[in-house]
């Protein structure tokens, strides 16, 4: 099954740093980032459609030297799909299996570092991250920010809230 | 109308006001949160165009043709106005990259401190530069292509400890501290933010996940992405990057301190 099986990283909407054990990747579409380790690297930079699962074992073991199972792989397959960072349609091979299951069968078999991909959102817009300062949306003025010359008092500050950019 | 245009990091905009008071006072908010970093240009050639639409009893603001704000108190419509001038320029330039991060210097190298608004930058940069450590900027860190950190001293705004419940701003003199005048490198980041209970454990970052944990400080990302990201990781892939909660800021400086020289020199 898995020799019919080409993964494929998404061409569009991400921009890629390569570092030298890792991979940064964000995620224009989502506003998400993503950081790859070395073994998820391997993985993601294999994943350009010509390589099946079993081409990308031969890969990752040519690259690091070591043994892995088609599961590990496998297992940097299934987060990179989690993450949307390949293209639609690339099956699962865990799906439905709790996490902690999967790394401890395969993580007991793995002599190297288990692939494991990072993430975390950033703010949509560039308005979340600048200092908070107050106007007032209202009928009337927000006397508390008027009075309080570097921004507004923390109560009512809100990343959300229109009276503060 | 009356005009003024300015460029500052590149990013080339105009003020237009119907009151040449109005205009007057614009120019110098403009001035002040640019920290001095403008320059004047031909109106002409500006690419962001700001209204100030003065009234006898209301001031209305406009960017681009875009009704952003009408606020009846002058500190209010300022200070506003002042944050509005500063995102533009953050988020559009293309030649530098803009971090929200307090940044001092520390034998010739900086300390970042990535963080939004009331996470304590001010407070940390305070400390430092009180330590003798040379003051950079408590609000933006302004990489430039090479990686290297601008000034942007702007006056800190601290509690005032004569009027209890107002601040005041001062500049780094005030700790008798000194004021970076030339680009640096980055020598560490620390990336952290008081909690009530916390003991400072800084954790060790790789190159990738401090990246990571900086993108959301990064203002220019929403306009250059691909740039923004690209200096970023040149500017801090020699450095270390640490991350930790961290109590009241008086219990911690020193072991911040401790432990900046011990890793980046």
């Amino acid at each position: 099954m898995t020799d019919k099986i080409y993964p494929q990283i998404r061409k569009n909407g991400l921009v890629v740093q390569e570092l030298p054990d890792e991979v940064l990747v964000y995620d224009l579409d989502s506003s998400r980032a993503h950081c790859l380790n070395d073994s998820a690297a391997v993985v993601w930079r294999a994943c350009d459609g010509s390589n099946s699962v079993a081409d990308i074992v031969k890969t990752f073991e040519r690259t690091s030297g070591s043994k892995v199972t088609e599961d590990f792989v496998w297992l940097a397959i299934d987060q990179l799909n989690d993450n949307g960072l390949l293209e639609a349609g690339t099956a699962k091979r865990f799906a439905g299996q709790s996490r902690r299951d999967v790394l401890k069968k395969i993580g007991l078999a793995s002599m190297i570092a288990l692939p494991v991909i990072a993430s975390l959102v950033a703010p949509q817009n560039a308005l979340g991250s600048v200092s908070c300062q107050c106007t007032f949306t209202g009928p009337g003025p927000n006397l508390d920010c008027a009075a309080v010359p570097s921004g507004c008092p923390m109560n009512s500050c809100s990343q959300s809230a229109s009276v503060c950019i | 109308m009356h005009s003024f245009a300015f460029e500052s990091y590149g990013v080339k905009f105009r003020v237009d006001s119907n009151r040449k008071r109005a205009l007057e006072r614009a120019r110098r908010v403009v001035t002040d949160v640019l920290v001095g970093h403008v320059s004047e240009i031909d109106p002409d050639a500006a690419e962001h165009r700001f209204v100030i639409r003065r009234t006898d009893d209301n001031r209305y603001l406009e960017l681009d043709g875009e009704h952003l704000n009408e606020n009846a108190i002058s500190r209010g419509f300022h200070h506003y106005f002042s944050a509005r001038v500063r995102l533009l320029v953050a988020s559009h330039s293309k030649e530098f990259v803009f971090l929200h991060a307090g940044v001092v210097a520390w034998k010739g190298k900086c300390v970042l401190f990535p963080a939004d608004s009331h996470e304590g930058k001010t407070t940390l940069v305070a400390a430092m530069i009180s330590q003798g450590a040379v003051y950079y900027s408590d609000d933006y860190a302004i990489i430039d292509s090479e990686g290297l950190v601008h000034p942007f001293p702007r006056k800190l705004s601290i509690r005032d400890r004569d009027r209890p419940g107002e601040w005041k701003d001062v500049t780094a003199d005030a700790f008798e501290a000194a004021t970076g005048r030339k680009p640096i490198p980055i020598g560490t980041v620390i990336i952290t933010r008081y909690s009530a209970d916390a003991e400072w454990k800084p954790a060790k970052l790789t190159t990738g996940l401090g990246l990571m944990e900086i993108i959301p400080f990064n203002i220019s990302l929403q306009k250059n992405p691909k740039y923004s990201l690209t200096i970023i990781r040149k500017a801090i892939q020699d450095a270390i990057i640490l991350k930790s909660l961290r109590p009241d800021v008086e219990l911690c400086v020193n072991e911040i301190l401790e432990i900046v020289d011990k890793y980046a020199f």
